[in-house]
């Protein structure tokens, strides 16, 4: 026997017609797979009593069995409960009725809940804890905070996982023959059972799915790349190096460096008279800074030599400490990136 | 089928399967011993960028990565006869275990490859630079410094790839072999009782990976003795560092490539 490839152009043209059923599966198994996921993470997440309990049991107990046995046991078990439930309520409904694809989306859905629950709680973990403080501190409420600053951030850094669990489960769903199901597996083997040249139509089922993961792979790049445009994309937009300025003998600004990313949005908090309107007033030109560089896109503003105009800490009336925003540089938490925030920060300004 | 679930056949189940772990146990060891050599062969072209060969090895660790083992399984079941006919072989005769752990080996393969070269790429340049300023040879550097500490950066990812292959096995069952999942497809043939002996099977891949993964967290944390006197606050730093990493994305990604 040899290789037959004018039979594998022919097998794979027959497995063409499978593709909607492995899809399909696919789909139903993710779509509800990442709704259980976002449920069961944010019940661990959020420490609710009972959910948290159950929620991490499936999630152990599905990632530490086989997929094949969640299915076996869906399909064999789920009936026991169908007929045990429509028997004790007297229905004519009989698990009979449920085609076998129903207990495919629902093992499959099960499975990939699981992992899906761990792809999200990464992705929630990963968003730095000061952005859902900075978004209270400008008044949201936990859920418009989760909407609008955590949930966009969390499935950026989730995309990868995302698409590798959906990889998973578009092979996974190869498993779907146990229930005689035809999906691509199952017609592979149906389209050899009549000249046996089983290498050959599985070749074509191989590369079928080679494709699909590679498109899939491709897209989520696309994806990530779309998604992580506001993270790369810009560069620099405004860069304060050593920025001093002083009152008289009261020095208000002591060296602040600051950089600010192209679409980042930076809140600048302090106590009142701590200088946050004279940074943004140096920033701008409107108060001429005693020191320090300015560089705003291309444009640069060298105000005199940083160290030349150096006051001790103590030279002010006041001593030291008492401008808060000195020598923190504004990136390390004062400041955090998220949407709407400026508007805000500019209104607190006066 | 029955109409309700009687606990005491999962009971029997669960004894009457146990014979069976030592197969399964057996794939996964051949598996990943076989793999991890085919691994590192293939993840060597890639890291010193052997012109062809890196080539080849892309293409094989895409394969292996794109399509579903099940497929991989009856692939290489009917084609490898094929193959080795070619080369004037005769493997008619063979056990289909060779060929299940072949398909196996060359699965996992695949994925150890990506998570070796994370792993290598995971340890720091400046590693690799002192060593040769010490006057180490570059396969010098590679065994004495940049491996050791490769190994414990990607002991969790190969963790999680055992865990996965163990899994995997349930597959086999496909090709006729005797394993954990064939056996409880027969054992209830009399009974009739499918659910309990799925779900005594269940039961124990779930004793089985929670073992196995217990028995690696320990082998990781031995791994990771040097990063600080204590243990736990070891592993986090080092699981913190490799996040950070451009490393990290691979790393994870072999990771979630082994759901199944």
């Amino acid at each position: 026997m040899k290789l037959d490839p004018a039979f594998i152009w022919e097998a794979f043209v027959k497995l063409l017609a499978a593709i909607p059923t492995t899809l399909e599966i696919t789909a139903v198994s993710v779509g509800f797979g990442f709704l259980i996921g976002v449920v069961t993470a944010l019940a661990r997440i959020y420490r609710v009593p009972v959910l948290r309990e159950i929620s991490s049991a499936y999630v152990t107990f599905i990632r530490g069995t086989p997929m094949l046995t969640h299915l076996l046991m869906v399909m064999f078990g789920l009936p026991i409960a169908i007929d045990a439930l429509s028997g004790a309520l007297g229905l004519s409904f009989s698990s009979v009725q449920v085609p076998m694809i129903g207990f495919a989306y629902v093992a499959f859905s099960l499975t990939a809940g699981a992992y899906m629950s761990e792809v999200v709680r990464s992705g929630l973990l990963a968003v730095n804890r000061g952005q859902l403080e900075a978004a209270y501190t400008i008044g949201m409420t936990t859920w418009q905070a989760l909407r609008r600053i955590v949930f966009p951030q969390a499935f950026a850094a989730a995309l990868p996982n995302l698409s590798n669990s959906l990889i998973g489960m578009l092979h996974g769903s190869t498993l779907a023959f146990t229930a005689s199901v035809v999906e691509i597996n199952a017609k592979a083997q149906i389209v050899a059972s009549t000249n046996w040249k089983f290498f050959e139509s599985y070749i074509a089922a191989a590369l079928i799915f080679w494709g699909l993961t590679i498109v899939i792979e491709r897209l989520t790049a696309l994806l990530e790349k779309r998604v992580a445009r506001y993270d790369r994309g810009g560069g620099r937009m405004i860069a304060l190096k050593e920025i001093r300025k002083s009152f008289g003998r009261h020095e208000v600004l002591k060296g602040i460096d600051l950089k600010v990313e192209k679409g980042e949005v930076v809140a600048i908090l302090g106590p009142s008279g701590s200088g946050k309107t004279t940074l943004l007033r140096c920033i701008n030109y409107l108060e001429r800074p005693g020191g320090g560089r300015i560089e705003i896109g291309d444009v640069a503003v060298d105000c005199g030599h940083p160290s030349k105009k150096r006051h001790s800490p103590s030279s002010g009336p006041f001593g030291h400490g008492v401008s808060a925003i000195s020598s923190i540089p504004p990136q390390d938490g004062a400041a955090e990136r998220h949407g709407r925030t400026r508007r805000r920060a500019r209104r607190a300004e006066g | 089928m029955g109409t309700s679930v009687d606990v005491s056949y999962v009971f029997e189940y669960f004894v009457r399967l146990l014979p069976s772990v030592g197969i399964t146990l057996k794939i996964v060891v051949l598996s990943l011993l076989i793999g991890s050599a085919v691994g590192m062969l293939v993840a060597l072209p890639r890291l010193y960028r052997i012109p062809v060969l890196q080539r080849l090895s892309q293409v094989y660790v895409s394969f292996f990565r794109g399509t579903p083992l099940l497929i991989q399984l009856f692939l290489i079941y009917y084609g490898l006869p094929e193959l080795l006919k070619l080369a004037a072989v005769d493997v008619s005769r063979t056990p289909v275990l060779v060929f299940v752990v072949t398909a196996y080996a060359l699965h996992s393969g695949a994925f150890i490859s990506e998570a070796i070269r994370a792993a290598v790429g995971a340890v720091d340049r400046g590693q690799v630079e002192a060593g040769y300023a010490v006057g180490m040879t570059g396969f010098q550097a590679f065994r004495r410094v940049v491996l050791p500490q490769a190994i414990s950066v990607g002991m969790p990812v190969f963790g999680n790839l055992v865990i996965a292959n163990l899994k995997d096995t349930s597959l086999a069952f496909s090709l006729g072999i005797m394993e954990l999942t064939g056996k409880a497809q027969t054992l209830p043939t009399m009974s009739q009782r499918f659910f309990e002996s799925y779900l005594a099977l269940a039961l124990l891949y779930f004793i089985l990976s929670f073992v196995l993964e217990k028995l690696l967290y320990r082998l990781e944390r031995r791994l990771l003795r040097h990063e600080a006197p204590n243990g736990a606050a070891a592993s986090g730093m080092r699981r913190r560092r490799v996040k950070g990493s451009d490393a990290a994305g691979r790393l994870n990604l072999a990771e979630e490539g082994a759901l199944r």
